[in-house]
């Protein structure tokens, strides 16, 4: 990944509501990201932020799914690929 | 292994199993499937029950695993990984057929685990469920376009209005007779470790080309409802209106079965009286076996009901939301929002409870929330606590209800406090940050809610029921052994009352027993609480069943014979006074037994469960003895702050 790149990527907690994203980056445990891809949330996928706050609301696919703030933190997503 | 356990090393396999993700109406076709017909099966290594049925095809029977819920293959938690080797991985007995259950109304998300499960090359057939959802909000799926993609047979169905289920059994046979291995698909069969991206790649565009959509209104309600059910505000206060009702429920339907196990109970036992010649054989079938199973049989209908409500809630997909609501004050204390089902089914039975922690996925979590879960006020405390608020304040309803209030409050405090310091200390550690599916709400099965409440009720009286047996048969002996000697006249006065016979103390034969000596033994020990011997043998007997505690001093204070006639009892603890001729149960000493029965463990049964569920004695000796020194502390402190403030 190049500078460039990583320079576009956001964190999922700055996105408005209604906007969505493709997943660029997430940095946190091995498990934990086994965990949120089998929820839909993953590398390369897009999510939309359905409401801030604790938890976040976010929407994949069909489903959505709440998550603690200090993981939509360290979720980047990618907005202009959109 | 026990007896009702699947044989898991026979040579040709007979098992066939169900996966799929959780909020897919996975136990709704297990149901659909097996009907009433199932039974948990044990796999060594795993404390997982993992429900077993028999699925009756044309060939004859096969036995249908139901594996919990998983989002995905590699993301089990240990024991749910343990569960998934012995039945998916095992050499000796590959499973003949995998049904896969997947929602069509969240294709993708299911597609990527199809893809994981269709890697584990066993022959699958796919059971899609809730297709009158998807068409009636506008997805259309291609089913001929779905097979050809998954290499798999794919058959529609509404497991809920049992549509499709006979398709399904067929599908199910064809695939056995031929006893292949799917085809890989070809994407799929390209790489040989594909990471989540690419399986998501795969599902997106098996997706794409199986399905139409014209103005997908799918989940817009769901959002809709979500505005309120998860604000702060607005949400929290939906869920203590849920558990109002929910309460409300409990207490109020489950009286009246209550009473009818009680009477029938009583009647039961007068009936063993007037058949079986007096003696010891009659009062161990009486005072041990009969007493002893009615006592369990009385928390039943609560249990039954607590558990169609939670099965009714969870359907509907509320309690995915309350989870979110409560997730972050119980966080403040170290519980995970997942904790919250376990702690309200706490408040009917301790030991549904620590069953339901099951769902929390982080062991430090769930060890936290087991080792609390005793402190919530469960029904067998009701009985106590409606004795000492009887003795407190007969005349005043308002006094007896704010009593209870107390009584309730104080154990939710001291289950939060308690998680705090065991997260402070001895369960440190980071907690699992909260990840939940918000699933679409739907209306719920009442067929899956009648199945999930007489599962739970059977499992609560096996479990349960085996050990207060033995339990009361053992207190039985403790409290008539060394008999007393034979009574002479002047010590019995033949008062009938009530139909009940008042002995005069304190030559009631109980004082010669085994329990009496202990009582008198734990005399010196909690004499600061208030107490004195008699209560002390009320504490030694009701140690494996706290309930007990209200026939015990029945028994102690000499108010003897079938039937729960309360008020001879109550008249005689008030009379009941201590070696210097003053009262027994005083203010102080009348509270801190109620701290002490509030807080202590006072419950064989749960600490089976809990060594089962943690899968160690360990654990509940540790439960034991902390409950014990905090009941103790907290009554010692109860009875002599009132004392010094001249309520003694």
């Amino acid at each position: 990944m190049n500078a460039l790149e990583i320079d576009s990527a956001i964190s999922l907690r700055d996105i408005e509501p209604g906007v969505s994203g493709r997943i660029k980056t997430m940095n946190m445990p091995e498990e934990t990201v086994a965990r949120l891809a089998g929820l839909g949330i993953c590398e390369g996928l897009n999510v939309k932020i359905v409401k801030h706050g604790e938890p976040c609301i976010v929407r994949t696919y069909g489903s959505r799914v709440g998550i603690a703030s200090s993981l939509v933190n360290q979720i980047h997503v990618d907005v202009a690929t959109i | 292994m026990s007896t009702s356990s699947t044989n898991v090393s026979s040579e040709h396999s007979n098992r066939v199993v169900l996966v799929g993700n959780p909020n897919v109406g996975k136990t709704t076709l297990f149901n659909c499937l097996t009907g009433l017909r199932m039974k948990t099966a044990n796999f060594p290594g795993t404390t997982l029950d993992i429900l077993s049925g028999k699925l009756s095809l044309p060939s004859g029977e096969r036995d249908l695993l139901d594996l919990p819920g998983l989002y995905a293959l590699d993301s089990a938690n240990a024991e749910e990984r343990v569960a998934l080797d012995a039945i998916l991985n095992n050499d000796s007995e590959k499973p003949a057929l995998i049904i896969l259950i997947l929602d069509a109304t969240n294709l993708v998300r299911n597609l990527f685990f199809s893809a994981q499960v269709l890697r584990l090359g066993i022959p699958t057939v796919i059971a899609l469920n809730m297709v009158d959802l998807a068409k009636n909000s506008g997805v259309h799926i291609n089913y001929e376009s779905l097979e050809s993609h998954l290499s798999a047979p794919v058959i529609p169905l509404v497991a809920r209005k049992n549509t499709g289920i006979e398709q399904l059994i067929d599908r199910c046979e064809t695939v056995l007779s031929e006893n292949t291995a799917p085809a890989l698909p070809k994407l799929l069969a390209s790489t040989e470790n594909p990471d989540n991206n690419m399986l998501y790649k795969w599902a997106e565009s098996v997706y794409e080309s199986s399905v139409e959509h014209e103005n997908a209104t799918l989940g817009r309600n769901t959002e809709m409802a979500d505005k309120f059910f998860t604000h702060p505000i607005g949400g929290l206060l939906a869920f203590i209106s849920v558990l109002f009702v929910v309460f409300y429920l409990i207490f109020s339907f489950a009286g009246i079965p209550m009473d009818f196990i009680d009477r029938t109970m009583g009647s039961f036992g007068e009936w063993v009286v007037s058949k079986l010649p007096e003696g010891l054989f009659r009062q161990l079938i009486v005072d041990g076996v009969i007493a002893g199973v009615g006592g369990v049989l009385i928390f039943l209908p609560q249990i039954c009901i607590l558990f169609f409500c939670l099965s009714l809630l969870e359907d509907t997909g509320y309690l995915a939301r309350a989870a979110c609501v409560i997730d972050k004050h119980l966080r403040r204390v170290g519980l995970p929002g997942k904790a919250f089902v376990p702690m309200l089914a706490a408040h009917a039975c301790a030991i549904p409870g620590i069953m339901a922690a099951r769902t929390i996925e982080d062991r430090q979590d769930r060890l936290t929330t087991i080792m609390v879960l005793p402190l919530l006020t469960c029904s067998a405390r009701l009985p106590v606590y409606a004795m000492i608020t009887a003795l407190l304040f007969p005349a005043s309803a308002a006094k007896g209800a704010a009593l209870f209030t107390g009584a309730y409050l104080l154990g939710i405090i001291a289950a939060m406090s308690m998680a705090f310091l065991f997260r402070k200390t001895l369960l440190k550690g980071d907690m699992q940050p909260m990840m939940l599916e918000l699933p679409n709400y739907k209306v719920p099965s009442f067929k899956t809610a009648f199945l999930t409440a007489y599962e739970r009720g059977k499992i609560f009286v096996r479990k349960a029921g085996t050990v207060i047996l033995a339990i009361s048969i053992v207190l039985w002996a403790l409290m008539t052994f060394p008999q007393a000697p034979a009574p002479s006249e002047e010590f019995i006065q033949d008062i009938p009352l009530n139909g009940t016979q008042v002995v005069q103390e304190p030559q009631s034969k109980l004082s010669y027993s085994f329990a009496a000596k202990m009582g008198k033994g734990l005399e010196p020990i909690i004499e600061p609480l208030g107490f004195d011997w008699r209560i002390g043998v009320g504490i030694v007997a009701s140690f494996a069943a706290r309930e007990v505690v209200v026939s015990a001093l029945s028994v102690i204070f000499g108010v003897e014979g079938y039937g729960d006639d309360t008020s001879v009892l109550l008249d005689r603890l008030k009379e009941a006074k201590r070696p210097d001729g003053s009262p027994l149960f005083t203010f102080a000493s009348s509270c801190s037994l109620l701290v002490f029965y509030i807080l202590a463990m006072q419950c064989l049964p749960t600490q089976a469960v809990t060594k089962r569920e943690t899968g160690s004695w360990k654990w509940a000796i540790f439960q034991l003895g902390y409950m014990t020194v905090l009941a103790y502390t907290a009554s010692l402190v109860t009875y002599q702050a009132l004392v010094a403030l001249g309520m003694g």
